[in-house]
């Protein structure tokens, strides 16, 4: 027989305030000793990981993970000291098991649909032991979207496991640090989607490293300027362009916290992975990934995008941006743990500290986040301001909207449509339109009732759709689309549909019959 | 004004209950309007981007 290459665990779970000490008894098994400070990010993995309700674990050794050994290659195998190629991966499960057999394990969890929560690689290198890594994000009771993830097939002993999740890794100073980590977690997370490269924290250095070197770069101890971070994002195959969120010199303040919420939130609702450079007041400069955001149904304050007020003076109304409602955003931090929240203000980073970001846009999309929303705002305030309506008896009406901007690839857009409660008439008309494969899109919404937008009940009454591929002044938009809640003034039931064709830019109005509301896209949880 | 010609075209749909296409001067109108009346709050992003970039790029993460 060979060596026992599975390992089966069972969690206690009738005490929870014992779970983390019970998982991190597994460490020792696998020669890893525990208490450094380095260990915090597989702590509250592990943390993570019992709030998932794991029962069970199976060990899973001399794993031979791609990244590890392009690490090893790279660095290790130049050491004296002989260390080991392959790591240690840990499967976690949700049921119990019926046996101590790891083979029996496997099958029992293989016929119980989503047991698997996923998995944690452990380096052989004690100082920083946590490789690659896919969990489940949390199934919490408040409205929560991890938005940047994807689905991840994992075989064990024959068996095929599923894991929907976005991949988390620590830094391994040596090779790379939070940039690369950083780097590395949104090129696996859309390597699939984007059939773009997924290159190891080694490749990343190399790549970040290749025309701009500041000092060693193995052990790459000194971190990465921003230059080089956009240049490896670049050599992956994306377009590297940094959006502002504060200056350097001065504090957040509310203006600019407002103004970045605005700006990150258009990419995160996108399922965009985003680089988040945080500079603490008296601390290191510091890279994260935003992967998603929460949902505070009362906030505060609505942050505006526009105001219009028609020539006539009959009407006005505000526009709020869908940012106002999200706190807080939801960061994978390679040096703290996976699925952390980056809320507005606290004691640990939190969104004050941003001061610039780095989204890992597609290179044929020309339009930027900002620039896509100035151009759709432009537009919308254009057309309203200017509409001619006749005096009300109840003098000024003040009706209140909710913009909510993001890019969506053409067939999720159509499959949105298709099962969404549009009049049909819409349906068929952007199931036919020739559209790109990416396109911007700025849904319209009632303010009324908003903040229900998480449970599908908000009211959706136009959108605004742009090419990507295009530049702000041209004016490429492919569809206005103005129900009759938006024309209020008009007392009917009609709202108008304006195309503009891509190709050679004639632009067509069209009545809509029965433009009745219809329910935002929502993303739910899988 | 883009916004007028725009604007124009919802009233003219509203209105006659029926399709209604851009003359070639309301397209060119538009087209040349709008690119006029976009092209500084643009360019007043892009020059923000270019400097927090000058600002930045020497500037590590660790």
């Amino acid at each position: 027989m060979s060596e026992k290459r599975l390992l089966v665990f069972r969690v206690d779970t009738d005490q929870p305030e014992h779970l983390l000490e019970s998982l991190l008894q597994i460490l020792p098994a696998i020669g890893m000793r525990s208490g450094s400070l380095r260990h915090t990010p597989l702590q509250n993995t592990l943390i993570h990981i019992g709030k998932l309700g794991v029962q069970c674990v199976l060990l899973q050794t001399n794993v031979q993970d791609p990244d590890f050994i392009a690490e090893h290659s790279a660095y290790y195998s130049k050491w004296s000291l002989k260390v080991p190629r392959y790591c240690h991966r840990l499967h976690f499960f949700t049921e119990p098991p019926e046996s101590d057999e790891p083979l029996k394990v496997v099958d029992q969890m293989a016929s119980v649909q989503d047991s698997y929560i996923g998995f944690v690689t452990i380096r052989p290198i004690s100082v920083c032991p946590e490789g690659a890594t896919i969990l489940k994000p949390l199934q919490q009771k408040e409205a929560h979207f991890i938005l940047s993830k994807d689905k991840f097939i994992v075989h064990i002993a024959g068996q095929e496991f599923s894991v929907n999740g976005t991949p988390f890794l620590q830094q391994d100073n040596a090779v790379g640090a939070c940039a690369q980590a950083s780097i590395w977690m949104a090129l696996r997370t859309l390597r699939r989607k984007e059939g773009q490269s997924a290159f190891s924290p080694a490749q990343i250095t190399s790549a970040a490293t290749r025309f701009l070197v500041r000092g060693r770069t193995l052990p790459n101890r000194g971190g990465l300027i921003i230059e080089q971070v956009t240049e490896a994002i670049r050599a992956a195959g994306y377009s590297p362009h940094m959006i502002p969120l504060r200056r350097m010199d001065s504090e957040a303040n509310k203006q600019t916290l407002a103004e970045a919420k605005k700006s990150l939130y258009t990419y995160v609702e996108s399922g965009i992975p985003m680089l988040i450079m945080l500079f603490p007041k008296n601390g290191e400069g510091h890279a994260v990934l935003l992967i998603g955001h929460g949902w505070d149904a009362n906030p505060q304050e609505l942050l505006e995008n526009t105001k219009i007020e028609n020539d006539n003076g009959h009407w006005r109304m505000s526009i709020y941006d869908a940012s106002s409602w999200v706190e807080p955003f939801y960061i994978h931090n390679d040096n703290s743990g996976p699925y952390l929240p980056l809320p507005e203000d606290g004691e640990s980073y939190t969104l004050k500290d941003a001061v610039s970001a780095i989204p890992f846009l597609h290179p044929d999309v020309f339009i930027d986040g900002v620039e896509a929303k100035v151009t759709c705002h432009k537009l919308l305030n254009g057309i309203l301001n200017n509409l001619h309506s006749e005096p009300n008896d109840n003098g000024v009406v003040e009706k209140n909207f909710v913009t909510r901007t993001y890019l969506q690839e053409r067939s999720d857009f159509r499959a949105a449509v298709l099962n969404s409660s549009m009049p049909e008439t819409i349906k068929s008309y952007y199931r036919l339109k020739w559209l790109p494969k990416r396109i911007w899109v700025m849904e319209i919404n009632l303010l009324d009732g908003y903040e229900r937008s998480p449970e599908g009940a908000t009211t959706r009454v136009g959108e605004i759709l742009l090419d990507p591929a295009s530049e702000p002044e041209d004016g490429c938009f492919l569809t206005i689309h103005l129900g009759s809640d938006i024309l209020f003034w008009d007392n009917g039931d009609s709202g108008v549909l304006i195309d503009r064709d891509a190709f050679v830019g004639e632009i067509t109005g069209s009545p809509v019959e029965d433009s009745r509301p219809y329910s935002p896209l929502v993303r739910h949880e899988k | 004004m883009s916004s007028n010609v725009l604007a124009g075209l919802v009233a003219r749909v509203i209105s006659t209950g029926e399709d209604n296409k851009l003359t070639e001067d309301e397209k060119k109108q538009f087209y040349s309007d709008f690119e006029c009346e976009i092209s500084q709050p643009v360019e007043k992003i892009r020059a923000e981007k270019r400097r927090a970039f000058e600002e930045m790029k020497n500037i590590a993460v660790r």
